[in-house]
């Protein structure tokens, strides 16, 4: 098995706003994305709004965003390489390459409720990206050097909270 | 199995619009050499943000026998998910709207049910689970079983679409499709 990394921010919606990248810069490290989860986490009241997310490959770094979270599911992983960049709203370039969009709804979880965004807070409705659910046969996403992934909101709305999760493996080819 | 040459491609909302028995997706390899390509997941998520009259709408997963004609082309929307993938094919393409082909006797892969309504916040109903990717996935070429179950395999002039053969004209679907090419 590769070695296997957890990244995970608590994203703010806002228009135009990447919620949670990747990008690789090193030499000599590959990054393959397994799993990107989209799940409703805010519990304050907030105006929500449908919005639409799309997945996009990088192929530059504008380094201007703030770095989050990333978890070793094994602790004997080697660490992340220096030059790999997991961030959220940074203000990145794209390559024009939209491997999915989808829609999500904004609006804040309450109990009792039965509404898509409360769906939003079960894991496996917020999965939108499983690289060939669990297929041997198809390829992850694949990050060389000087490639990325982000998951952007291209829609207006903000106001929500949500929390992103991608789930990425490094090697060395 | 190995890892095999991977695209994702989608519509990415171009004209993916309800009309009468128009193709809403479709998939031709019209190689002349031995290229062959396996399809081996679909989704088709609500597209329709904005309000509508909704309709049940009939979408069949048929099989084509020439080149499509007309339509949008969707082709420059497949992304690699490796760099170091080989170019598609030229003569492999996808489109929306296309002119389709079908056999004297139509091959019918499957069926499936639509309501176009839009997707509005704080709904819960058939249309709005299609939101959710796993709700949207269609279809899921041998569930992971590599090496047992065969995807959708089009061979040198063949072709795949979606049509909708119903009479429903609002709502709009994004369609994505998970692909290799060996």
């Amino acid at each position: 098995m590769a070695d296997t990394f957890m990244a995970r921010s608590t994203s703010t919606f806002a228009g135009n706003r990447s919620m949670l990248s990747i990008f690789n810069a090193s030499a000599s490290k590959v990054i393959r994305v397994y799993r990107i989860w989209s799940v409703n986490s805010r519990i304050a009241t907030v105006t929500g709004a449908i919005t639409l997310m799309e997945i996009q490959m990088l192929a530059a770094r504008s380094g201007s965003g703030t770095a989050v979270d990333v978890t070793k599911m094994d602790s004997s992983a080697a660490a992340l390489d220096a030059s790999v960049y997991v961030e959220y709203n940074n203000d990145h370039l794209i390559a024009g390459n939209t491997v999915r969009r989808v829609y999500q709804a904004t609006d804040e979880l309450i109990p009792n409720g039965w509404a898509t965004q409360l769906l939003l807070k079960f894991y496996p409705l917020g999965l939108i990206w499983d690289a060939g659910y669990g297929d041997d046969n198809v390829q992850p996403l694949t990050l060389r050097q000087d490639e990325g992934v982000h998951v952007k909101n291209i829609g207006a709305a903000t106001g929500g909270v949500f929390q992103f999760c991608m789930e990425f493996t490094q090697s060395a080819s | 199995m190995a890892v095999l040459q991977t695209w994702s491609v989608g519509t990415n909302g171009t004209a993916s619009a309800f009309a009468s028995n128009r193709s809403m997706f479709d998939a031709w390899n019209g190689t002349a050499g031995a290229t062959v390509i396996k399809i081996w997941r679909i989704w088709a998520f609500n597209g329709q943000s904005s309000a509508i009259n909704g309709a049940f709408a009939q979408i069949h997963f048929l099989r084509t026998v020439a080149g499509p004609s007309g339509g949008t082309a969707l082709t420059a929307n497949a992304v690699k998910h490796d760099s170091t993938n080989a170019a598609l094919d030229a003569n492999v393409t996808f489109g929306t709207d296309r002119t389709i082909t079908y056999p004297a006797a139509p091959v019918l892969l499957r069926r499936m049910a639509i309501y176009t309504d839009e997707y509005t916040i704080s709904g819960a109903s058939t249309d709005e689970f299609r939101v959710f990717t796993p709700g949207a996935l269609i279809f899921d070429g041998g569930y992971a079983s590599a090496g047992v179950v065969q995807p959708i395999v089009l061979r040198q002039s063949q072709g795949l679409t979606l049509t909708n053969v119903s009479t429903a004209a609002t709502g709009s679907i994004d369609i994505y499709c998970e692909f290799t090419q060996e």
